[in-house]
C-alpha cells in the first residue's frame, strides 16, 4: 500500500488520532478563550480588536517578571488575570472612548495603533537578554494516559481552565443583572441608556473581561510558545479565524469556532498528503475550510446578519 | 410636577428647538401635537437626559433635571418609551420586562409588578419567554410600554405609541393607557402624529412646529381651534 498521509492512517495509529484531537482541543481551547474577547469586545463596542493578542502579551511579560521574583505560579496567574481585567478597562476608558462614535475604519485603526504600540513598549521593556524567555506553567508538562491517548498535563490543565472561564461567562451573561445590562447594551445601547444602564460602565466592563480571559491566555501559551515580544501573533491569527467561523457576535459561536480551528489545524498538520503537500500547509487549509464555511454561512455559523431596516 | 422652560437644542449644527416651554401638571396627561421633524421628540429626549440642552432649565418636582444624566433620571421617576418602540428584539419579553426595572433593587415589588402588568397586558404573559423580536406591532407596543411602566415612573413620556398599528389596535393601547394614568395616577407626556386620538386621550394640548410651540390650550379648545382643524384634524 502507497503510503498517502506523512503519517500512519488514523486506523493503523488510532493512539495518534487521539493526541492529535486531543491536542487539538487544548490549543482550540486557547482560540476560543481569544476569540471570545474578541467577541465580547465585537458586540459591546462594534470594534475589531486587532490589539486583543498584544494585550495578552503585555500582561504575560510582567507576570514573567514576577516568576523570576519568586512568585509562586498560581497567584502569577491569578494576579496576570487581574493585570489583563485593568489594562482592558483603561484601554477602553483612554483610547476607545474617544473614538467610539466615530467610523469604524478610525477605529480600527486605533486598535491597529495599539498593537504597534504595546509590542514596541513590550520590547523596549523586556526584550533584552535572552529571548525567547521561558514562562513556566503551574500545570507542569508531565505525560498523562487518557485512555484514547497520551497527552500532557498542561495540555489537560489549559482546556479545564478554558471550560471554567467559559462556564463562568455564561453564568454571567444568562443569570446575573450585570450580565443582563451588558447584553441589553451590546444589543441597544441607545435604549439600554433610556433604562437606567450605565452604558459607558458595561462597555468598559466588556472590555476589561476581554483584557482578563486576553491575560491568561498569554500566560497559557506562553509555556508552549516560549515567551517573545510577537509570541502571541498566530495564535490571535487563529483566533480571528475562530471568532469569524463561528460569527463576531456570537459567544458561543467563538468557542464551537476555536475548538473545530484548533482540531482542523492538528489533523491538518498530521494528516496532509504527503507527496503533494507538507505539515506546513496546515494554515493554508485551516483557512481554506473556513472559507468554504463562510461562503454558505456569511455571518458565520452562529452569527447573526446584521439587518438594516429602511 | 414637569416643568420646562425656554428649552433648546441641536443636533450637531442643526438647531432643532427654539425656546420651548411646556408645563405637564400631577396626574394629568398632555400631549405634543405637530408634522414630521417638527421637534416633539426632542423634546421627550431633553426631558429624559438622552439629548443636553444647550439653553433654558427643565424641572421635575422642583429639581432641576437637565444636567442630570439618563439612568439619574430613570431613577427620579421618569421613564421614557421611545419611538420606534426600540425593544431589545433578542432577548426574551421576560427579560425585556426586566431591563425596564433595572434601577430597582426590591426583586419582591418587581416580580409583584410583573404579575399587574400582566393584568393590564394579558399576552405579554403568554409571550413570556418569546424573543420580543417575534412579537406583533401591537403587542410590541404594549410591551415598550410595560417595559416603560417597570421603572415604577410617576411621569411617562410616550413616543408615538401608535405609530404602524391599525386603528383597532391602537385605540386598544390608548384605553390601557388611560387605565394607567387613572388607576395608578401615573403622570403623561404623549408625543403623536394622530391628532384625533391624541386629543380625546390629552386633557391639554401644545403644538408644536419648526422647533417652537405654536398653539396651546385645553384639549377641547384646541380641536375647535381653526387652524389646528386644518391642518392636524382634517376637516
Amino acid at each position: 500500500m502507497i503510503e498517502v498521509f506523512l503519517a500512519p492512517a488514523p486506523w493503523n495509529d488510532p493512539e495518534l488520532f487521539g493526541e492529535q484531537v486531543i491536542s487539538g482541543l487544548a490549543t482550540g481551547s486557547i482560540y476560543a478563550l481569544l476569540a471570545l474577547g474578541i467577541v465580547l469586545i465585537y458586540r459591546s463596542t462594534d470594534v475589531v480588536n486587532f490589539a486583543q493578542g498584544e494585550m495578552a502579551m503585555f500582561v504575560t511579560f510582567p507576570m514573567w517578571s514576577l516568576t523570576l521574583a519568586g512568585f509562586p505560579p498560581w497567584t502569577v496567574i491569578f494576579i496576570g488575570i487581574a493585570l489583563g481585567f485593568a489594562l482592558g478597562g483603561f484601554i477602553e476608558r483612554t483610547i476607545i472612548r474617544p473614538v467610539e462614535d466615530k467610523p469604524p475604519l478610525s477605529v480600527v485603526v486605533v486598535t491597529l495603533g495599539l498593537f504597534v504600540f504595546l509590542n514596541s513598549i513590550a520590547t523596549w521593556i523586556w526584550a533584552q537578554g535572552e529571548l525567547p524567555k521561558v514562562f513556566s506553567t503551574p500545570f507542569e508538562f508531565n505525560s498523562v494516559d487518557v485512555g484514547v491517548a497520551r497527552v500532557t498535563t498542561h495540555s489537560i490543565g489549559i482546556l479545564v481552565a478554558a471550560l471554567a472561564i467559559m462556564g463562568v461567562l455564561y453564568l454571567l451573561f444568562n443569570y446575573t443583572k450585570l450580565g443582563l445590562g451588558m447584553r441589553a447594551t451590546a444589543h441597544n445601547p441607545g435604549a439600554s441608556r433610556l433604562m437606567g444602564i450605565n452604558v459607558g460602565r458595561m462597555l468598559m466592563l466588556g472590555w476589561a473581561l476581554a483584557g482578563a480571559v486576553g491575560g491568561l491566555v498569554g500566560m497559557l501559551v506562553a509555556p508552549i510558545t516560549f515567551l517573545f515580544p510577537s509570541f502571541m501573533l498566530a495564535v490571535l491569527l487563529y483566533a480571528f479565524a475562530a471568532a469569524v467561523f463561528g460569527g463576531l457576535d456570537s459567544p458561543p459561536g467563538a468557542i464551537v469556532g476555536g475548538f473545530f480551528v484548533g482540531v482542523a489545524e492538528n489533523l491538518f498538520g498530521t494528516y496532509t498528503p504527503s507527496d503533494i503537500l507538507g505539515p506546513e500547509m496546515k494554515l493554508p487549509l485551516t483557512l481554506l475550510l473556513l472559507v468554504i464555511v463562510l461562503l454558505f454561512r456569511p455571518a458565520g455559523l452562529f452569527g447573526h446578519v446584521r439587518t438594516r431596516r429602511v | 410636577m414637569l416643568k420646562i422652560e425656554g428649552i433648546e437644542a441641536s443636533y450637531g449644527p442643526v438647531k432643532a428647538l427654539h425656546g420651548v416651554t411646556i408645563e405637564v401638571p400631577e396626574g394629568g396627561v398632555v400631549t405634543l401635537l405637530g408634522p414630521n421633524g417638527a421637534g416633539k421628540s426632542t423634546i421627550l429626549r431633553v426631558v429624559s437626559g438622552l439629548l443636553r440642552p444647550t439653553a433654558g432649565r427643565v424641572e421635575f418636582d422642583g429639581r432641576r433635571i437637565d444636567r442630570r444624566s439618563a439612568e439619574a433620571i430613570v431613577t427620579m421617576g421618569i421613564s421614557h418609551v421611545p419611538e420606534g418602540r426600540q425593544l431589545f428584539d433578542e432577548m426574551t419579553v421576560h427579560e425585556n420586562l426586566m431591563l425596564g426595572a433595572y434601577t430597582r433593587h426590591d426583586s419582591d415589588g418587581i416580580r409583584s409588578d410583573i404579575k399587574r402588568l400582566n393584568g393590564y397586558f394579558p399576552i405579554l404573559e403568554e409571550r413570556r419567554e418569546q424573543p420580543a423580536g417575534s412579537l406583533s406591532g401591537g403587542e410590541q407596543q404594549q410591551l415598550a410600554v410595560a417595559r416603560g411602566l417597570m421603572s415604577r415612573p410617576r411621569l411617562l413620556l410616550l413616543d408615538e405609541p401608535s405609530l404602524g398599528l391599525a386603528p383597532l389596535v391602537s385605540r386598544d393601547i390608548f384605553r390601557i393607557l388611560r387605565q394607567v394614568n387613572r388607576e395608578e395616577g401615573i403622570t403623561i407626556l404623549l408625543v403623536e402624529q394622530d391628532a384625533t386620538s391624541a386629543l380625546s386621550f390629552a386633557e391639554y394640548g401644545y403644538v408644536v412646529e419648526t422647533g417652537r410651540i405654536v398653539i396651546e390650550d385645553a384639549s377641547d379648545k384646541l380641536k375647535e381651534d381653526e387652524n389646528v382643524r386644518r391642518a392636524y384634524l382634517g376637516y
